[in-house]
C-alpha cells in the first residue's frame, strides 16, 4: 500500500512536469500558427482584397488546429494566455474597418507583434522545459528514495 | 417584396427587423432608403416619403419622434453593407457605391481621401441611399412597338425613370429563350446594376447574353467585341470619352448597341459632346425618351436622330 502511495505521488510530480513542458511547446505551436495565419490573411488581403466571408471560407480549408471560426469571427481555441488572446481578438476587430493599405498595415502590425512574442517565448522556453523535467524527475527520485 | 428583402438583406440586425415589419403594401413601393448622419430615415416611394417612428411604423409624418442615424450606426451600416470588408469593396467605394444583391445598389458619400488628384477611398461616411432595383418583365413592349426593326438606340431619362429596368427587358427580349431567333447580348455592367452578377444570384438578362461584371465600359466594350462577337452591345449612363471612342470602333465591326443616358430630353443629351459624336457618327439612329420618375419605364416619345 505504501508502495503504491509512493509510486503514484511520484507518478504526479512526473505527470506535473510533463505537463508544464508539453504546455510551452503547444504556446509555440499556438503563435506559430497565428503568425501563419496573419500572413495567410496578408496574402488574401494583398492579392485578392478577399472579403470576410469568402475569407473565413478560405481559412477552413487549412484545417487549422487552434483558430477556430464561427459566421462572425475568429476564435482561439485552446491557450488561456490573456495577452495572446487579447492581442488576437484586438486584430479580428480591426479585420474588414479600413481600405487595403490600412489592412495591409494592421495585418504588418500584428505580424511583428506575434513574432516578437513567439521569439522571446522561444527563448525562454527550452530552458524551462528543461528546469520542469530535471525537477519532476528528481522530485519523484526523492519521493521514492525517502519513503521506500 | 423580394426585392425589398434584397435591398435591406445586408443592413445591421436592428435596422434589418424593422423595416422587414413594414406592411408589404409600403415595401413593394419602396423605391430608396435613405439614412444621413443625424438625419432622419426617409422611404421614397411614388406616393411621397416615409419615415419610421421609434417603434418601427412607417408614418407620412416627419415630427419630432422619428427614428434618425448617428455617426456611429452610420459607420456600422457601410461595414455591414460591404460585408464587413471595407477593403473589398473599396474601389466602388471610392466611385460612391456598394453593389447590394439582387441589382440593388447602395449610394455611400462622405469625406474623400484624395491621392493623385483623384478620390483613392472615403474616411467616414454621411450619407446612405439604398436603391431597391425591381425586375418588371415585359415593361419594354411599349419600346418595342414603336421601334420597328432598329436595334441602335439611346434610352433617354431623368433618374428613378427606369433605364436600367427597361435595358434589363429589353436584354430578355433579344436575347432570352422565349426570342424566336436569339440575338448575343453583351452586357457591360460596369456597376453590376444591369445583371447583378458578381455577388450572389443574378438577374434574368437573357440565355444567349454575355455580362462583363464590373468592368469599365470602354474596356469592355473593346473585350466584348474582340472576343465575345456580339450582336448588340448594351452599356448603362454613357457620357465618357473613352467609352466614345470605344463605342465608335465597335460599331465599325457591325454591332448594334443600346444604351441609356441621364437626361429629360434630346437636346438635353445632345449638349454633352460625347454623345453628339456618337449621334453624329450614326451610332444611335433613334431617341427614347421616358416619362420620368413619376411613370417609371413608361415612354414619352420615341425620336429619330
Amino acid at each position: 500500500m505504501k508502495i503504491i502511495l509512493v509510486l503514484g505521488v511520484a507518478g504526479l510530480f512526473l505527470f506535473l512536469g510533463f505537463r508544464d513542458s508539453f504546455k510551452q511547446k503547444q504556446k509555440t505551436a499556438i503563435l506559430n500558427e497565428i503568425v501563419g495565419f496573419l500572413r495567410f490573411v496578408r496574402s488574401e488581403l494583398q492579392y485578392r482584397a478577399t472579403d470576410f466571408e469568402t475569407l473565413g471560407q478560405r481559412v477552413k480549408n487549412e484545417n487549422l488546429k487552434y483558430i477556430g471560426q464561427n459566421d462572425d469571427s475568429f476564435y482561439l481555441t485552446q491557450t488561456q494566455d490573456e495577452k495572446i488572446i487579447v492581442f488576437f481578438e484586438s486584430f479580428i476587430n480591426h479585420l474588414g474597418t479600413t481600405d487595403k493599405d490600412g489592412q495591409l498595415n494592421l495585418c504588418d502590425e500584428y505580424i511583428e507583434k506575434f513574432s516578437e512574442i513567439l521569439t522571446e517565448h522561444k527563448k525562454s522556453e527550452k530552458s524551462k522545459i528543461q528546469i520542469n523535467t530535471a525537477l519532476s524527475v528528481f522530485g519523484a527520485l526523492c519521493i521514492v528514495i525517502l519513503f521506500i | 417584396m423580394k426585392e425589398f428583402l434584397n435591398a435591406i438583406g445586408l443592413l445591421p440586425e436592428y435596422y434589418k427587423n424593422i423595416l422587414s415589419r413594414i406592411p408589404e403594401s409600403i415595401a413593394t413601393e419602396v423605391k430608396e432608403i435613405r439614412f444621413r448622419n443625424g438625419g432622419v430615415i426617409t422611404l421614397s416611394c411614388a406616393g411621397g416619403n416615409y419615415y419610421l417612428t421609434t417603434s418601427g411604423k412607417p408614418t407620412l409624418t416627419c415630427f419630432d419622434n422619428v427614428l434618425k442615424t448617428d455617426d456611429k450606426q452610420l459607420q456600422e451600416i457601410v461595414f455591414c453593407l460591404s460585408r464587413r470588408s471595407l477593403h473589398t469593396y473599396q474601389d466602388m467605394i471610392a466611385k460612391g457605391y456598394i453593389p447590394l444583391r439582387g441589382g440593388c445598389k447602395a449610394g455611400v458619400a462622405g469625406r474623400a481621401v484624395m491621392k493623385n488628384g483623384s478620390v483613392y477611398s472615403v474616411s467616414s461616411f454621411n450619407s446612405v441611399n439604398i436603391r431597391v432595383a425591381r425586375e418588371f418583365y415585359g415593361c419594354s413592349e411599349n419600346i418595342l412597338q414603336n421601334i420597328g426593326d432598329c436595334r441602335s438606340f439611346l434610352i433617354i431619362g431623368t433618374p428613378l425613370s427606369g433605364k436600367t429596368t427597361l435595358l434589363r427587358d429589353l436584354c430578355r427580349h433579344y436575347s432570352g429563350k422565349n426570342s424566336p431567333s436569339p440575338l448575343k447580348s453583351a452586357v457591360i455592367d460596369e456597376r453590376d446594376e444591369i445583371a447583378s452578377l458578381s455577388f450572389g444570384c443574378g438577374l434574368d438578362v437573357g440565355e444567349h447574353t454575355d455580362v462583363l461584371a464590373l468592368y469599365p465600359k470602354a474596356v469592355g466594350t473593346e473585350i466584348a467585341v474582340r472576343t465575345l462577337s456580339p450582336d448588340i452591345i448594351v452599356l448603362d449612363e454613357i457620357g465618357g470619352e473613352d467609352e466614345a471612342k470605344s463605342l465608335l470602333s465597335a460599331v465599325n465591326t457591325g454591332v448594334e448597341v443600346i444604351a441609356t443616358a441621364h437626361g429629360s430630353c434630346v437636346d438635353e443629351v445632345l449638349k454633352r459632346p460625347n454623345i453628339k459624336c456618337l449621334v453624329d457618327a450614326g451610332v444611335f439612329k433613334k431617341a427614347v425618351i421616358l416619362k420620368g420618375k413619376s411613370e417609371p419605364c413608361k415612354v414619352k416619345g420615341i425620336v429619330d436622330f
